[in-house]
């Protein structure tokens, strides 16, 4: 399938090791792990509570370094780029929301999504309403995260996540504080997303999000493999 | 978004964190403000009193009784002492003693002196201001002589005993009535342990009497015992000795008794800046510590302004700003509150006698140069302070950054 608009390519990462040093003991999280969402899907990833999901997640938002491995965006490994280089990837390339919402707590909800638009301040409030509005916290522009609930953070945090029309969303558990009826709400924000051609990559342990999902795939033993209860469509795969 | 407009959204929105950096800053600027302008007025003042002041500049002529040759210190020697290049004033002096007994004095042998305008006493008390020069029939008494508290006797007039020459060594006792306008610290004994202050005649009168000559011709023959040569300033007082010596006279400069003055001066300035340097340096310390801990708070903020793609140099420039406005904040206030306590230290101060004058004209304000250096200080401390810790953080890859708490 090709994507509606001619987006940028979202970043892949090959190969990608990660292990963290933990006082005595080391812990291999990542060991070869592949990876590249596909424009215009939504992928899903999951996977059981510390298997790497985050890590991985983040290896491919440019927010965390592989040991070894790289991340590619055109062909380009973008750990041999600049750090000036890599901020403006993640400003114009890649929109995260963290697992948690991680806003701004002195700023209100409106300037939290405002934050990665360049340029002028009256469109980028503009675009800020907007999206909060598709994201269903219209009214709640002028609160500061510490006034709204965890699952409105996040709607707040995906709303900053897709405020530069980035050609990639990564979200961490984007529905993990939702009820059914916000969850809904929010996948049909993703599709919509994932319909502009944009690709979609979410972890998640929901079964509805993981239902949506054009692609399940499964980080286990460090490695991502096709989820085998699901049905992936064998083009989205890495 | 700009770094700029983040950083005034974060100044208006969080404030309230900044208030202490802000007080503290303020705080440390005023009392160093304060001190300099009230030290730095006060020395200079002290500077050039001690400096220009009169007993600086002056040279004392004696008359050295029974030595042979000597020379008397009469009316026409203080013409030609006047007549000495760099000679600003001569001002003479007589001495005379006389004896007081009273309610409360069990007796004092005291010496009236003529006051001269270069070296009043310092009067504690007196029965009018502007006591000088002493009009007829006055006398100015120290506190206390000889065990007697002389204190009692001011506005009032007193009997004295004078003496009478009567041939050859030989006097007799005689009454006088003199009133009491003043009184002086004891500690004051430029003209001896005993000294009181009369007005010219008076002391004329009773000196005459004693050496048994007209008082209208006791100034030509016996003449003063002290002749004051004041010179025109500080440098020129090497000069101005030495040409009294070469005319004759025994002379001798309070210039070369100060010597050691200077010495103390100097120490005590040193002790005051060294002290001021260290409150200085502790405050610095404070603010490094205070905004070091604040932008240690923000190591979570960084990461989430890399994460959504903002540059390391905007962020610590974003975190600059805010500091340099915060310092810039404190030290217009500490300035604002220095001056103020500066001026409220001048006028309390300004009343007593002992620091008043060198307080007195305006309200020490530090110069334009001081105060923008003390901005530019100010805020090199919070921007430094705070940029350390940042830059870490900035140069940690988000996703640990955002991590830290
Ligand atoms: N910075 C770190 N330092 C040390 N260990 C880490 C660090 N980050 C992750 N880990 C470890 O790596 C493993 C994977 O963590 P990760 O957050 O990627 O798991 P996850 O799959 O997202 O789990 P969950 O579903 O619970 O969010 C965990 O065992 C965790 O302890
Ligand atoms: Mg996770």
């Amino acid at each position: 399938m090709t994507p509606v608009n001619p987006l940028p390519q979202p970043p892949e990462a090959r190969a990608v090791h990660k292990s963290f040093a933990l006082r005595d003991h080391r812990v291999d999280v990542l060991r070869g792990a592949d990876l590249c969402p596909a424009p215009g899907r939504i992928t899903a990833l999951v996977g059981h509570s510390g298997s790497g999901k985050t890590t991985l997640l983040q290896i491919l938002g440019l927010l965390l370094p592989p040991d070894s491995g790289s991340v590619r965006i055109e062909e380009r490994d973008v750990w041999q780029l600049s750090d000036n280089e890599r901020a403006d990837l993640r400003r114009r390339r890649i929109g995260f929301v963290f697992q948690t919402a991680n806003l701004l707590p002195q700023h209100s909800a409106l300037r939290n999504v405002a934050l990665p638009r360049p340029g002028d301040a009256h469109h980028a409030r503009r675009a800020a309403r907007e999206l909060l509005d598709r994201v269903g916290l219209a009214g709640r522009a002028d609160h500061r995260p510490g006034e709204l609930s965890a699952g409105e953070q996040q709607r707040v945090a995906l709303a900053r996540a897709l405020v530069n029309g980035a050609g990639t969303v990564l979200a961490d558990e984007p529905t993990g504080n939702l009820d059914a009826d916000n969850e809904r709400r929010m996948l049909r924000l993703f599709r919509e997303t994932a319909d502009e051609g944009r690709a979609v990559l979410l972890v998640t342990h929901s079964p509805a999000v993981a239902d949506v999902a054009d692609t399940v795939l499964s980080v286990t033993d460090g490695r991502v493999i096709p989820e085998p209860h699901n049905s992936p469509s064998p083009e989205a795969r890495p | 978004m700009t770094f700029y407009r983040l950083a005034a959204a974060n100044v208006r929105s969080m404030w309230r964190r900044f208030v202490g950096l802000v007080a503290l800053l303020a705080i440390a600027v005023a009392v160093c403000v304060t001190a300099f302008a009230v030290s730095g007025r006060a020395q200079e003042a002290a500077d050039r009193r001690v400096q220009e002041g009169t007993a600086n500049r002056s040279v004392t002529v004696e008359r050295l009784t029974g030595r042979h040759g000597a020379k008397p210190l009469t009316g026409t020697a203080v013409r030609r002492l006047a007549d000495i290049r760099h000679v600003a004033s001569v001002q003479p002096r007589a001495q005379v003693s006389f004896g007081y007994k009273g309610p409360g004095a069990p007796g004092a042998l005291l010496y009236a002196t003529t006051a001269r305008p270069a070296l009043k006493p310092p009067v504690t008390r007196s029965v009018r201001s502007g006591l000088f020069p002493l009009r007829p029939g006055e006398i100015v008494l120290p506190e206390r002589a000889q065990g007697n508290d002389l204190s009692a006797l001011l506005g009032k007039k007193i009997t004295v005993q004078t003496t009478h020459a009567e041939g050859a060594g030989q006097g007799r006792g005689a009454a006088a009535h003199i009133r009491v306008v003043g009184l002086f610290q004891p500690s004051w004994q430029l003209d001896g342990p005993d000294a009181a202050y009369a007005d010219d005649t008076t002391v004329v009168r009773w000196a005459a009497a004693k050496a048994g000559v007209p008082a209208d011709q006791y100034v030509r023959t016996v003449g003063y015992d002290r002749i004051t040569v004041v010179a025109d300033s500080a440098d020129h007082v090497g000069k101005v000795l030495h040409s009294v010596q070469a005319k004759g006279y025994s002379a001798a400069s309070l210039q070369q008794e100060m010597t050691a003055l200077p010495g103390v001066l100097k120490l005590i300035r040193a002790t005051g800046r060294i002290l001021l340097v260290v409150l200085g340096l502790l405050a610095l310390i404070g603010a490094l510590v205070v905004t070091g801990a604040l932008a240690r708070q923000r190591v979570r903020e960084i990461g989430i302004l890399k994460a959504v793609g903002f540059r390391t140099r905007s962020v610590l420039a974003m975190l600059i700003t805010e500091m340099a406005v915060v310092g810039a904040c404190g030290a217009a206030l500490g300035a604002a509150l220095g001056a103020a306590g500066a001026a409220a230290t001048a006028a309390g101060l300004r009343d007593r006698p002992d620091l008043g004058p060198y307080l007195a004209d305006r309200i020490p304000l530090p110069g334009a140069t001081a105060l923008c250096g003390v901005l530019l200080l100010t805020i090199a401390v919070t921007v430094l302070g705070a940029y350390l810790p940042a830059h870490r953080a900035a140069r940690l890859p988000p996703a640990d950054a955002v991590r830290e708490w």
